[in-house]
C-alpha cells in the first residue's frame, strides 16, 4: 500500500492542517483509547497546535479539543 | 431507596447537575477528572425519594486509571458506598451537548449493558452559542429514552428533570445490568457511526450566538507563548498568595493581641490566665495568622480549576514531566500539593500510567504544602527580622527548592525503582473556556480554608493544653517536656538544635504547623509573661554554652528538615489508601526522614563552613 512509502501520521500536520483519519497502528490498548476519544477512522481532524520541544498536540474533533502526546499522535494514520 | 448514578465524560457537567440534585455544593472544576471519587447526596425536590451517586468522568465501560475504575465499580455494583443497593435504579448519563458523540458513545454502552437511562443534556447556552443545539424531543425519540435539558449553572430545565426521574423510578425494577470486559475496536467505529447518525437527526436548526469569540488557547497552547504564559500565571499565582495576605495577617495579629490585653485584664491571675496567655492564645495566634494566605491559596487555585487553565497547564508540562519520569497529568496534583498532599494524593488517581502514578505520589510529599506556611513564616522573620523582602526572596527560594527536589527525586527514582514503564501515553481533552462560577469557587474556598482550620484547631488546641501543662509542671525549670526533650538532644545537636526544638518537632507529628504552636507555648511557659515569641526565640540560647539557639545554620537547618520531612501522619495513610500497601508507605515515611535528618545536617555543617562559625 502507498508504493513502499511510509503512511502519514497525525504528527506529519502542520498547524491548521485538517485530514481525515484513515486507520490506527500500535499498542492495542493506546489505539483503543483513542478511538473512544473519537480518534475513529474517517474523522475529521484538525490541528490546532503544537507545545514546542516535541511536547503534546492539540488537535479539534468533534466539537472539541483534545491534546495527545507525539507517541500517540503517531498511532494515527491519515 | 431508589439508586441513581450520575454517569458521564470528565467535565460533561456531572457534579454541576449532581449539587442542583441533591443541593450541595461540592466543588465543581472545569478540569476532566476533578471528581476522582464518587459522592453520595440524597435528592431533593423531588416528589421521591432516592440516594443521588455521582461518579468520576468515564470515556467507555471498560476503565484505564483508577478515577475511571471507582466509576465503573460504582455503576456496577454500588452497595460498597449505599448498602444494600446491588445495582443502579437509574442511570442518569450526562450528555455535554457542545461535543454529544463521546458521550452518546457511553450511552450506547449503558444501553447494552442492561442500565434503565435516563439522559441529561448539559451546556445548553454552550451549544446555542457554537450553534449546536440538540432538540430533546428528536433525540429522545432517536434514542428512545427519556431526555431533558439541563442548565448546570441556572438550574434552569431542574423540574422537568426531577419529575422525568421520578417517572421512571417508578417503573418496574430493571433486569440486573452485565458489564462488558472488553469493547472491540469494530464497536467503538459502529458506535460513534451511529452517535454521528443520532447528533444528524437531533441537532435543531438553530443559528450561533456568536460567531466569532476569541479564543484564548491561540495563547496558551501557542508553542511558545504557552509557556511564557504558563510561566507567568504560577509567578502571579504565588506572588498573589504572599502579597493579597500580608494586610489581612496583620489584622489577625491586631485581633490576637487585642485578645491577649482583654484575657490580662479580665482574668485573675494565676493558672487560669497562664494557661490562656501562655497555652492556647500563642499556640493559636501562631498559627491562624496565616488563615489568610491559605484562603488565598485556595481561591486562586478554585479559580484556575474552574476556568479550564489547568488542563492547558497540563498540556504544557507534559513534557518537561516526562523527562523526570512523570506525566502531564501529575501536574494538577503537584500543584495541588502546594495546597495539602492528602487531595493531591487522590487527585493523582486520574494518572493512568502506574509508575508515573507512582512517581507523582512519592513525591507529592515534597510540594510545599499549605501547612507549612506558618512553619517558614516563623523561621524566616527569625533570619530577617523587619526586612519583608528578603523573607519574601527566601520563601520563593524554598517553593523553587521544593520543586527542585521533587524533580530530583523522581528523575533518581524513575532510573532506580524496578517497575516496568509501559507508559498509557498521555491524552487529555480540553474543556471549553468558561468564567468561574463564583458562587462555587467562593464556596468551595470557604469549605477548604474552614477545614483547614478546624482540623488543624482542634489538633493545636490539645497540643498546646498538654504542652502546657508538659512543660510548667512540676515546676517549669524540671518539666516533663525538658526531660523527655533533653533525651533526643544527641539526635539534634548536630544541627545546633536543642530540646525545646526537639519537642517541637516531635509535636509536629500531628501537624507540621503545630511546630510554631508548640514553640509559643514552650517560650511562652519559659519567658517572661505577655513577652512575642519572636523576641523570646531571639534571646534563647543554648544551655550550658551560651550561645544563641536560633543561629543561621540552625534556622537554616531547620528550613532543610521541613522541605523534606514528611511529618504528617494523615499523609501517611492517604498514600497507604491510595498504593494500598503499609510496606511501602512506612518505607516512604521512613526515607523521608531520614533524608531530612541528613540534609539538615549538610545544610547545618554547610552554613557553618560558609560563615566560617
Amino acid at each position: 500500500m502507498d508504493r513502499g512509502r511510509k503512511p502519514r501520521n497525525l504528527t506529519d500536520l502542520g498547524r491548521g492542517e485538517e485530514v481525515c483519519v484513515r486507520s490506527l497502528e500500535g499498542r492495542p490498548e493506546i489505539c483503543a483509547r483513542l478511538q473512544e476519544y473519537g480518534f475513529t477512522p474517517g474523522c475529521a481532524v484538525r490541528l490546532f497546535s503544537k507545545a514546542p520541544l516535541g511536547g503534546p498536540m492539540s488537535f479539534d474533533l468533534r466539537g472539541g479539543r483534545v491534546a495527545l502526546r507525539r507517541n500517540d499522535a503517531a498511532c494515527i494514520l491519515i | 431507596m431508589p439508586t441513581l448514578v450520575l454517569a458521564g465524560q470528565a467535565n460533561g457537567g456531572k457534579t454541576s447537575l449532581f449539587n442542583l440534585l441533591t443541593g450541595s455544593h461540592f466543588k465543581t472544576v472545569n478540569y476532566p477528572g476533578a471528581t476522582v471519587d464518587c459522592t453520595l447526596g440524597a435528592l431533593r425536590g423531588a416528589p421521591c425519594e432516592a440516594n443521588v451517586l455521582d461518579t468520576p468522568g468515564i470515556l467507555s465501560l471498560v476503565p484505564r486509571s483508577e478515577d475511571e475504575r471507582a466509576a465503573v465499580e460504582a455503576l456496577r455494583d454500588p452497595s460498597l458506598l449505599i448498602p444494600g443497593a446491588s445495582h443502579p435504579d437509574l442511570v442518569v448519563a450526562v450528555v455535554d451537548m457542545s461535543q454529544p458523540h463521546r458521550p452518546l458513545v457511553l450511552v450506547r454502552q449503558l444501553r447494552k449493558a442492561g442500565f434503565p437511562i435516563a439522559v441529561v443534556l448539559t451546556m445548553p447556552d454552550l451549544a446555542r452559542q457554537r450553534g449546536c443545539f440538540l432538540d430533546p424531543v428528536r433525540l429522545s425519540s432517536a434514542l428512545n429514552l427519556p431526555v431533558a435539558v439541563v442548565n448546570g449553572r441556572t438550574g434552569e430545565g431542574m423540574p422537568e428533570l426531577l419529575e422525568t426521574i421520578a417517572g421512571e423510578l417508578s417503573k418496574p425494577a430493571p433486569k440486573p445490568p452485565e458489564l462488558p470486559a472488553s469493547i472491540s475496536d469494530t464497536e467503538i467505529q459502529e458506535s460513534f457511526a451511529w452517535a454521528e447518525a443520532v447528533v444528524a437527526y437531533a441537532r435543531a436548526a438553530v443559528s450561533k450566538t456568536s460567531s466569532h469569540h476569541f479564543d484564548l488557547d491561540r495563547i496558551l497552547l501557542d508553542p511558545w507563548l504557552g509557556f511564557a504564559s504558563f510561566a507567568l500565571v504560577m509567578a502571579l499565582f504565588f506572588w498573589a498568595i504572599f502579597a493579597l495576605a500580608s494586610p489581612l495577617q496583620e489584622g489577625v495579629g491586631r485581633l490576637f493581641d487585642m485578645l491577649a490585653a482583654l484575657g490580662a485584664a479580665r482574668l485573675p491571675a494565676g493558672l487560669l490566665a497562664d494557661l490562656v496567655n501562655q497555652g492556647i492564645l500563642p499556640g493559636f495566634q501562631a498559627v491562624l495568622v496565616f488563615v489568610p494566605q491559605i484562603a488565598i491559596l485556595f481561591l486562586l487555585l478554585g479559580i484556575l480549576e474552574d476556568s479550564g487553565y489547568l488542563a492547558r497547564g497540563t498540556v504544557v508540562m507534559d513534557r518537561p514531566l516526562s523527562f523526570i519520569g512523570l506525566n502531564g497529568r501529575s501536574f494538577v496534583p503537584l500543584l495541588s500539593g502546594f495546597a495539602c498532599a492528602i487531595p493531591a494524593m487522590m487527585a493523582a488517581r486520574t494518572i493512568p500510567g502506574r509508575k508515573e502514578r507512582f512517581l507523582t505520589l512519592l513525591i507529592i510529599p515534597l510540594m510545599n504544602c499549605s501547612a507549612r506556611l506558618p512553619v517558614f513564616g516563623l523561621l524566616l522573620s527569625l533570619l530577617f527580622p523587619h526586612q519583608a523582602w528578603k523573607s519574601g526572596l527566601a520563601m520563593t527560594g524554598i517553593y523553587l527548592g521544593s520543586v527542585l527536589l521533587g524533580a530530583v527525586a523522581s528523575a533518581a527514582l524513575s532510573r532506580l525503582l524496578p517497575m516496568s514503564a509501559t507508559s498509557a501515553g498521555f491524552q487529555i481533552e480540553l474543556p471549553s473556556w468558561r468564567l468561574p462560577m463564583w458562587r462555587t469557587v467562593l464556596s468551595s474556598t470557604w469549605d477548604r480554608t474552614w477545614g483547614y482550620v478546624e482540623r488543624a484547631g482542634g489538633t493545636i488546641f490539645v497540643i498546646s493544653l498538654l504542652f502546657w501543662g508538659l512543660s510548667r509542671f512540676p515546676t517549669p525549670d524540671h518539666s516533663l517536656i525538658l526531660r523527655a526533650g533533653h533525651a533526643l538532644e544527641p539526635l539534634l545537636s548536630p544541627m545546633g538544635w536543642d530540646w525545646r526544638i526537639g519537642v517541637g518537632l516531635v509535636a509536629a507529628f500531628a501537624a507540621r504547623e503545630v511546630f510554631v504552636s508548640a514553640l509559643a507555648v514552650v517560650f511562652a511557659v519559659q519567658g517572661a509573661a505577655g513577652g512575642q515569641l519572636l523576641d523570646s526565640m531571639r534571646h534563647a540560647v543554648l544551655a550550658g554554652t551560651g550561645t544563641p539557639l536560633f543561629t543561621t545554620a540552625s534556622v537554616l537547618a531547620l528550613v532543610a528538615w521541613f522541605m523534606v520531612s514528611m511529618q504528617c501522619l494523615s499523609t501517611f495513610a492517604v498514600f497507604r489508601k491510595e498504593w494500598g500497601s503499609w510496606k511501602v508507605a512506612i518505607a516512604q515515611l521512613f526515607a523521608y526522614l531520614g533524608f531530612a535528618w541528613a540534609f539538615s545536617w549538610a545544610v547545618a555543617q554547610g552554613t557553618r563552613l560558609l560563615l566560617g562559625a
